[in-house]
């Protein structure tokens, strides 16, 4: 793959955590908003070790 | 439609060069040896213990300088606080959202915590090892499993979910229950122990009239929790019985899912090395071996499992390297023939070193024997006897002693040992769902 589509994946990998943190944040003390992030959280850890990873070794 | 031709799950980790891939296990090593430093009293203690800190970890050669753990540790530490899983754990308590249990074969079962990440992450894993099997969205796929305090299929279930498949949790159904679903659902994919997928093939014969190969729509089967799918005279008797492929795969609850066959099936086992870290340590000297063809002891880590990490992990399973490539094109190294045997279970019996697997493959090897067998090694006096218990398959009784002496022969070329034989009335030996314990050793409990 081409190595600017790497970084640029990783870029919006990255966009994706730091905006479902600030979703944690702002819905903190509701439940259902807090678990919906985890959850969406789990899957953006699972894009970092498949993505991400890989474009520091790169 | 037709089915998706693409060959890798994940081709930036499958396909990735050796040297990447081994700057990939350093950083990742680095990492969770980090994380359980600073999130875990166990390791914080274990390590500080050894001199080591996480700092002292700069190339892969110092990953050696860690040391290892075992599964009597994980024991121990169960005594501790955090209830129930002691101060192994790295996560708070509160975080962990599953409890999975080893099934205690070895001695006091080894509890599991889970996060909700790390459950993703055991489920990913296993898209990695059912894609490459060939598994799509396409198949309906079947787990006549308990659903139990196991970990074994829940797994699977969900990586099977997660991959994009129809997954029918066969559960609370008996036996005859499970074929029926899968020939009605027109499944065409189970995953089950080796020894569940004979049996399942002999309930089909036996007490349905029903021809697994023939009745039903199977076209892959995933083997795991036991080394028959790894010992080709077994796997032969799997996809002759139902007519379909059988991919092994291998996995640790106290690690993951760390390997698995691809379609190409080349002989060996790839080991999913962008999530773990396989190392094979000899016997005897405790040397690292990085050459093929070579046996010894499994040393694994898991990169990413954070509730309760698993760092140099003493699996005391045999393994060698393969000599092989894979033309799949992935280049996660191959372990050759799958698990040799276990280093606790290779035992001395008349002086020679005997590993139960090669029973097992003489056995299955021989198609007028049933699939069930069990061996009992005891003391006569002052010296070892064997007894082999075996099945002669319905129809085959006027063969009884030709069959007898072939199967004897096979076993002294195998093993270089001698066995009594006995011949037990077909179906009458135990039968298993999970965790075969077909190999008894009495001698100590004697003495």
């Amino acid at each position: 793959m081409d190595i600017s589509m790497l970084e640029e994946m990783c870029e919006l990998i990255k966009k994706m955590r730091r905006d479902a943190e600030a979703l944690k944040a702002k819905g903190k003390g509701i439940m259902a908003v807090e678990k919906a992030v985890d959850r969406i959280l789990a899957n953006v850890n699972l894009l970092e070790i498949n993505v991400c990873d890989v474009k520091e070794v790169l | 439609m037709p089915k998706d031709q693409r060959i890798y799950w994940n081709p930036l980790l499958e396909t990735l060069p050796r040297e990447k891939l081994r700057a990939l296990q350093t950083k990742k090593f680095r990492r969770i040896l980090d994380w359980a430093y600073s999130n875990s009293p166990f390791y914080r203690n274990f390590y500080k213990e050894a001199g080591l800190e996480p700092g002292d970890i700069k190339t892969f050669e110092d990953i050696r300088k860690v040391p290892k753990m075992e599964k009597g540790m994980m024991r121990e530490v169960q005594q501790k606080d955090p209830f129930p899983y002691g101060d192994m754990i790295a996560v708070p308590i509160e975080k962990v959202t599953a409890f999975r249990q080893t099934s205690g074969t070895t001695g006091t079962p080894v509890y599991q915590a889970c996060t909700w990440d790390d459950w993703e992450w055991w489920a990913e894993t296993w898209c990695y090892i059912l894609y490459a099997q060939g598994y799509r969205e396409s198949d309906r796929v079947f787990l006549p499993f308990g659903y139990n305090i196991f970990v074994a299929f829940w797994a699977a279930h969900y990586g099977a979910e997660r991959l994009g498949c129809e997954v029918i949790p066969g559960g609370a159904l008996n036996t005859e229950a499970r074929i029926l679903r899968m020939k009605d659902l027109k499944c065409t994919a189970f995953m089950a122990t080796p020894t569940y997928i004979l049996g399942m093939a002999e309930t089909a014969k036996n007490k349905l009239g029903l021809d697994p190969a023939r009745d039903l729509d199977i076209a892959m089967i995933t083997s795991a929790g036991e080394p028959g799918g790894c010992i080709p005279a077994t796997k032969k008797r799997m996809e002759e019985a139902w007519g379909a492929k059988v991919y092994d795969h291998i996995g640790l609850t106290e690690v993951g899912s760390w390997s698995y066959e691809c379609t190409e099936q080349p002989g060996g086992q790839h080991v999913l090395e962008a999530y773990f870290l396989v190392e094979i340590e000899d016997l005897e000297t405790g040397e690292i071996i990085e050459k093929p063809g070579r046996n010894g002891k499994m040393i694994i880590t898991s990169f990413d499992r954070l509730a309760k990490p698993s760092i140099r992990f003493d699996t005391k399973d045999v393994i060698r390297w393969a000599e092989y490539d894979c033309p799949c094109g992935r280049t996660f190294r191959l372990i050759d023939g799958g698990i040799v045997g276990r280093a606790d279970d290779i035992t001395k019996v008349k002086g020679v070193l005997l590993a139960p697997t090669a029973i097992e493959a003489v056995v299955r090897s021989i198609p007028e024997l049933g699939p069930e067998f069990e061996v009992i090694v005891s003391k006569k006096g002052e010296l070892d006897d064997i007894l082999l218990r075996v099945e002669i398959m319905p129809g085959k009784e006027g063969e009884e002693q030709s069959i007898l002496s072939h199967l004897k022969d096979q076993l002294r070329v195998r093993t270089n040992l001698g066995y009594r034989v006995e011949v037990h009335p077909y179906g009458s030996l135990p039968r298993y769902e999970v965790k075969a314990k077909r190999f008894k050793d009495i001698r100590k409990k004697e003495t």
